[in-house]
This record gives C-alpha cells, structure tokens and sequence, in this order.
C-alpha cells in the first residue's frame, strides 16, 4: 500500500495483511529492475508473501501474485479512487493489528476496480464500510440528539457526534455542513442494500461532488488530518486537455442487487 | 528506548552527528551511529572534506533551468550542447539522466520531473515540473518526447497523463515498452537491457 526506498537496492513497503493487518516489510533488491520480488509488491497487487523473522522488520523471502489489478495501472481514475482506499486503510489502522474484515474489504473493493465497476460507488461503499468496522458508523436513520426518526428534508451532520440532528434540535450545532435529501438517500442505500443496488442509481455530477465531499470531510474528522489521493486525481483527471469525468452510466455490479429502490 | 539510553552515554556532539546522519534516507539508528563514531576517529582532514563537500554541493549545485536536471552551471551542458537534436526525454529523476547517458542511445535532451505522480503520497502534477515541459514543448518544437518514468505504477500513471497533455501539443509521444521489467527503478537498470529498451521504444 505505501513503500519507501530503504537504501540503494532496498525498499521498505507496507503491506495490509489478514492476520497482521498494516504490516512494514523490507524486500531486498525490490529496487532493481531485474528484481523477481518487485513486480509482486507492486501498489494494489493481491500476493501471496513467505516472510522471515528480520531483527527490526520482517524480510519478504518469496512471492506469488494472486491478482495483478492490471486495470488499476493503466485506467487514472481507478488508480485514484485504489489509492484512496490504501490511504485510508494506511491512516485509520494501526500497525500490525488484525482487522481481517477490513482485509477482505479491501480485498473485494480493489477487485471491484478492477472488474471497472463504477469507481464512485465502489469507493462510498467501502468508506461506509471501513467507518463501520472501525467503529465510526454514521447514524444515518435518527435524530442523534432527540433520537426521532429523520424526514425527507436536508438536515446538518454533525462530524464529531457522527449523525445528523433533526430540524428541532438543529440550534445544538452551528457550521456543520448540511446533507441534500438525495445524499442522504444514497447513503442509506448503500447501507440498507449494499453495493448492488447502490450502481444502479443513477448519480448526477452534482450528488457525486456532494457525497464526496462529505465523506471525505468525516474521514479527515476521524483521521485528523488530510487525505490526498482524491485531491490529486481530481487534479490528474480534471487539468488542462483532460475532457472532464463522465457521470450517468454506471458499469452493472458484478453480482445481482438485493432488492429495493432507495428509501 | 535507545535515544533515551543514547542520551545520557554519549557526548552532545556525537548525538547529534547520530541524529543528523539518521535523517539520510536508508540510514538507521545503528548505521548512524557506526558512521559517527567513524568520523570520530577519522582525521581531521578526512572529516574537513566530507563537511566541504556536503556544502559545497548545497552552494555550487543548482537546478537547470531549461531542464531541471542538477548541474553546476544554468542552462547545463547538456541543454547548451549543439550537436544534439531536439527529442527530449523525460525522466523523474536527475540519476535517471545518469544512467540514459551511459546507453549513448539517446541524442536529444532531458527533462527531470523530480518524481512522479503519487496519490497517497499526495505528489500531483504541480508539485512536478510539468508546466515547465509544457512550456518547453510549445517553445522548442522537439518532434519526439521520450516518456522515461520508471516501469511501476506511478510511472505509469505519469506517463498515461503526460501522453494526454501532449499528444495535443503535435509531438510524437513515445516510450521505452519492452525490455524491462515492472516495478523497478530506472536508476539501476543496467545499460545494455536500458539501451535495448531505449532502442526499441514505440509510439503511445
Ligand atoms: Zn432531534
Ligand atoms: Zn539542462
């Protein structure tokens, strides 16, 4: 997920690991291009890794690659959103601690990108996701002041209470920043009927802008501090002689939707 | 642990030797450590000409500004050099300039991007010399841009962005394909298998 030059030949890089979760790991010679480990331990690569003890770090003996991404190297806009995956999972766990829920995540949304399934809806369904797993769930059906039901109306999301408060309540906060109807809908979708149903929306560019918006702002909340990997992909994608990024059509997901329309 | 026991062991100026020779990339806490105690016993002389030499590479060595490669002097040789044609390669690092060198495949000139784009590491566009070879390109008409990043992923996704700002632009955009495997660094490729690459590069 993240690697560093350890000397001439040398890399130190982080990998994330069912039973270890993140994971610093030198490969020796990684850095030649003659290389045969460098390839595996490529960004976003799904390996198969033998390891030895090292004296500060484990020493990457061996490699297989499991699944290459090959589209997350050549398509911009999936190696963005991937790289916004690994900076998350990077900046939300902690060094060798297992969290095999958030593997398997990762595991499946990089497949996902893979497979181009719809970068936008992807990546929402696994921020969802991680902020769940890792005990930020956003209270998406109630007031979280008052505890009633919230109606069809934009209402503010309080990032350091991690919900929204209903129009009775709303005096208790001021500059948080207020969700449209239709944001909040998709959230729910997401969290009700998961990702199947969630492509099959269609989201205008507006509605992406807005969803993004807020679920980066929440992360930089729980992470306390920046991401990047979105910044610099708007950047990379929207710049001069760039045409700008299609919305509308969504790639159907991979696997049948259970269900509903959104509620 | 260790920099608490260090502290109270060593003299105040040996730590802090230790503790700048530690700020070098690929130098650990122990490898710090055994290269100022080589210091220490080395003579005088010896450890004159290795703080000359850290300084006078801060103060004597500065930036190409048409290509950004280091160079003692601004524009450097290779950018003042008439023999040479119009081609520039581009390349993320002023080492990669080294190492194209030795292949004496390539008759144009450079451009150093000093680095690649990297999300995570948040490394955009404009934190690389991109405008600047935009500039260049509009200016000197060069016919064939060379897209030398390195072989890894954020190489690639360099190389993807450069080709669309520049195919507009008139130029024929090419690239070392073959030859090379993926994921290492262009530095330390040896100068047969980056000559053959170099040789056999193809349009984007
Ligand atoms: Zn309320
Ligand atoms: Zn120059």
């Amino acid at each position: 997920m993240s690697r560093m030059a350890l000397n001439e030949a040398d890399r130190i890089v982080t990998l994330f690991t069912p039973a270890y979760g993140k994971y610093r790991v030198i490969a020796k010679g990684a850095r030649r291009p003659t290389s045969r480990l460098g390839p595996h331990l490529e960004y976003f690569t799904h390996a198969r890794l033998q390891m030895a003890r090292g004296r500060e770090l484990d020493v990457v003996t061996g490699a297989e690659t499991l699944r290459p991404h090959m589209l997350l190297r050549t398509d911009l806009t999936a190696f963005g959103h991937a790289s916004h995956m690994a900076e998350v999972v990077l900046r939300l766990t902690e060094e060798r601690q297992e969290n095999a829920a958030v593997y398997h995540l990762l595991v499946k949304s990089l497949a996902l990108l893979d497979e181009a399934v719809d970068p936008f809806a992807v990546t929402r369904h696994f921020e969802l996701a991680v902020m769940t797993l890792l005990g930020y769930r956003p209270e998406l059906y109630r007031c979280i002041e008052c505890g009633r039901d919230l109606e069809a109306e934009p209402n503010p999301f309080v990032a350091s209470r991690g919900g929204f408060l209903c129009p009775v309540c709303r005096h208790r906060t001021t500059g948080s920043p207020m969700l449209s109807i239709n944001a909040q809908k998709y959230l729910r979708t997401l969290d009700r009927h998961g990702l199947g149903a969630a492509v099959r929306l269609r989201v205008p560019d507006g509605l992406r802008d807005e969803l993004e918006a807020f679920t980066s702002s929440y992360l930089r909340h729980i992470a306390e501090r920046d991401f990047h990997s979105l910044r610099v992909w708007h950047a990379v994608t929207d710049g001069p002689g760039t045409s700008p990024p299609s919305a509308g059509a969504s790639p159907p997901a991979d696997r049948p939707a259970p269900g509903h329309a959104p509620g | 642990m260790s920099l608490q026991r260090r502290s109270s062991a060593t003299a105040p100026p040996v730590a802090r030797l230790i503790d700048e020779l530690g700020k070098l990339p690929g130098i650990g806490a122990k490898t710090a450590s055994r290269l100022a105690y080589h210091v220490l016993r080395a003579s005088r002389e010896d450890a004159v000409a290795l703080a000359e030499a850290i300084l006078d590479v801060k103060e004597r060595i500065v930036l190409c500004g048409v290509c950004f490669n280091t160079t003692e002097e601004d524009p450097c040789s290779i950018c003042r050099d008439p023999t040479r044609d119009a081609s520039i390669c581009v390349v993320q690092e002023p080492l990669d300039v080294v190492a194209l060198e030795r292949t004496g495949q390539l008759k144009g000139k450079y451009h150093v991007l000093h680095g690649a784009i990297s999300p995570v590491e948040g490394i955009g566009p404009d934190r690389l010399k991109i405008q600047e070879l935009l500039r260049r390109v509009s200016q000197e008409d060069p016919g064939e841009i060379i897209l030398a990043t390195n072989l890894d992923i954020t190489g690639e996704a360099t190389a993807t962005y450069l080709h669309r700002l520049l195919v507009p632009l008139g130029v024929t955009v090419t690239r070392p394909a073959s030859g090379l495997p993926v994921g290492g660094d262009l530095e330390y490729a040896d100068e047969v298998t980056l000559g053959r690459a170099l040789a056999g590069r193809r349009p984007l």
